[in-house]
């Protein structure tokens, strides 16, 4: 008698062991790669980060009662215009602190993201700023009529096929995409200024577009400090009054998901990546 | 003087207080083990709404519970099955002196009168039936379906 019970007690502390893992008290979120609203990856894709997944992931940390600081792991070039500030208003919006972590690039949209966070770390090159928008794209008409292929213009609306590249652009139209740019271009500037309190004379340094590496970032005001994951868990534990026990969460696909996706006819297709145009005209 | 003895079903306190001391002894050895694995629950959430909120927040940790509900049972009928099984008795049977019938106990009856510990459909439903059997036919649904008894020896002398 005493034997099975001795023996279950053995079986209930090894299977017990499998449980306890610790839950962590900060978040990691990675944000690698492009920017975009949707998630569709595959094999000749390249790594996209999805703000509806970040979005997400931030606001289930912000009201997790064990996480008590919030890490984004940046590695991203930037991205759609529209899912960097998606990502940058979650951040703004979570009420614990949330500390951008800048490892290679961390550059334009993603820069965008970071800036809305509570303190920024940057490797002294880590490539950052390109506070800028671009929407360039190839244009085919020309060789499209060396190979006497013609483009059958149908429209309603005169503008509807603004930005197709099978035609040239006007300078109207020209004129009407810059419009847009420097739009969006303004609300960028706007929010890097109100979220790191720049001056005039500091945002007319960095409003060009270039890119910074993070040395330069750092005296222009739009890193907090040089260093990587040491000085981030340090300016945590500063805040939290508690060691910091990180832990990365970032969206699992199934392997169902992935299969699908690695079947998707758009993975076929080199080539299509190129041309596709999709809302996402604006890239920061 | 003769005496004679023979065996009744066990009285319903005396199960009822084998069951209490086997639950003491399960919460030692099996459930004792799982407390730091969802321990963080109790520190974090005291109320039933922060409880929800909190797993749904954290479904690392809801899968986790699942999983820890389910080797807690699994733990809990392996521990009244083995023994019963094995010795016709778990250790509150045996400080009660009571015992299940047959002698010779087949294991799966030993598995499927216990089976009411297991907190998932469709077990959980011996966990409302059993009582009533118990209170109007002095015998668990679980006992009638493994064709087992709880029985006790009672010495009388004519």
């Amino acid at each position: 008698m005493l034997l099975i019970v001795l023996i279950i007690w053995a079986v209930s502390a090894v299977i017990a062991s499998f449980f306890s893992t610790e839950t962590g008290n900060v978040s990691q979120i990675p944000i690698t790669g492009v920017i975009r609203a949707n998630s569709e990856t595959g094999y000749f894709k390249e790594k996209v980060t999805s703000s509806d997944e970040v979005v997400e992931l931030i606001e289930k940390a912000d009201k997790n009662p064990l996480i008590k600081a919030i890490i984004l792991e940046i590695n991203s070039p930037g991205g759609s215009a529209v899912a960097s500030d998606e990502i940058a208003r979650a951040v703004k919006d979570a009420e614990k602190p949330v500390v951008a972590w800048i490892r290679e690039s961390g550059a334009s949209g993603a820069y965008w993201v970071a800036s809305s966070s509570d303190y920024i770390v940057a490797n002294r090159m880590s490539i950052t700023g390109s506070i800028g928008v671009i929407s360039s794209y190839l244009e085919f008409s020309g060789l499209l009529q060396d190979y006497n292929v013609s483009y059958q213009r149908l429209v309603a609306g005169e503008h509807k096929d603004i930005g197709s590249p099978f035609r040239k652009l006007s300078d109207e139209e020209k004129e009407i995409f810059q419009e847009y740019l420097d739009k969006v271009h303004e609300f960028f500037i706007e929010s890097v200024k109100e979220n790191r309190n720049l001056s005039d004379e500091q945002v007319k340094k960095i409003r060009d577009g270039r890119f910074f590496l993070g040395a330069e970032a750092k005296e222009l005001g739009l890193v907090d400090e040089l260093g990587g994951k040491k000085e981030v868990i340090r300016y945590i534990e500063s805040r939290i009054n508690e060691t910091a026990v990180i832990k990365k969460h970032e969206k699992k696909k199934s392997f169902f998901e992935m299969i699908l996706e690695s079947s998707s006819p758009k993975t076929t297709f080199f080539g299509k990546d190129l041309i596709s145009r999709d809302n996402s005209l604006i890239i920061t | 003087m003769k005496v004679s003895m023979h065996e009744m079903t066990a009285s319903l306190w005396k199960r009822a207080l084998a069951f209490v001391i086997d639950l003491s002894i399960i919460n030692l050895i099996v459930i004792s083990p799982f407390r730091n694995a969802i321990g963080e629950i109790f520190t974090n959430a005291s109320t039933f709404a922060e409880t929800y909120e909190f797993l749904i927040s954290n479904p690392d940790y809801l899968s986790r519970v699942y999983g820890v509900m389910i080797s807690v049972s699994a733990l809990a009928v392996m521990y009244f099955a083995l023994l019963e099984w094995k010795t016709n008795q778990t250790i509150g049977k045996y400080v009660m002196r009571i015992h299940v019938k047959p002698k010779s106990l087949k294991l799966w009856q030993a598995v499927v009168r216990n089976l009411e510990i297991v907190p998932f459909f469709p077990f959980v439903i011996l966990m409302f039936l059993d009582p009533v059997f118990l209170i109007f036919k002095n015998k668990r649904l679980s006992e009638i379906l493994s064709k087992t008894e709880t029985v006790e020896y009672h010495v009388w002398t004519p």
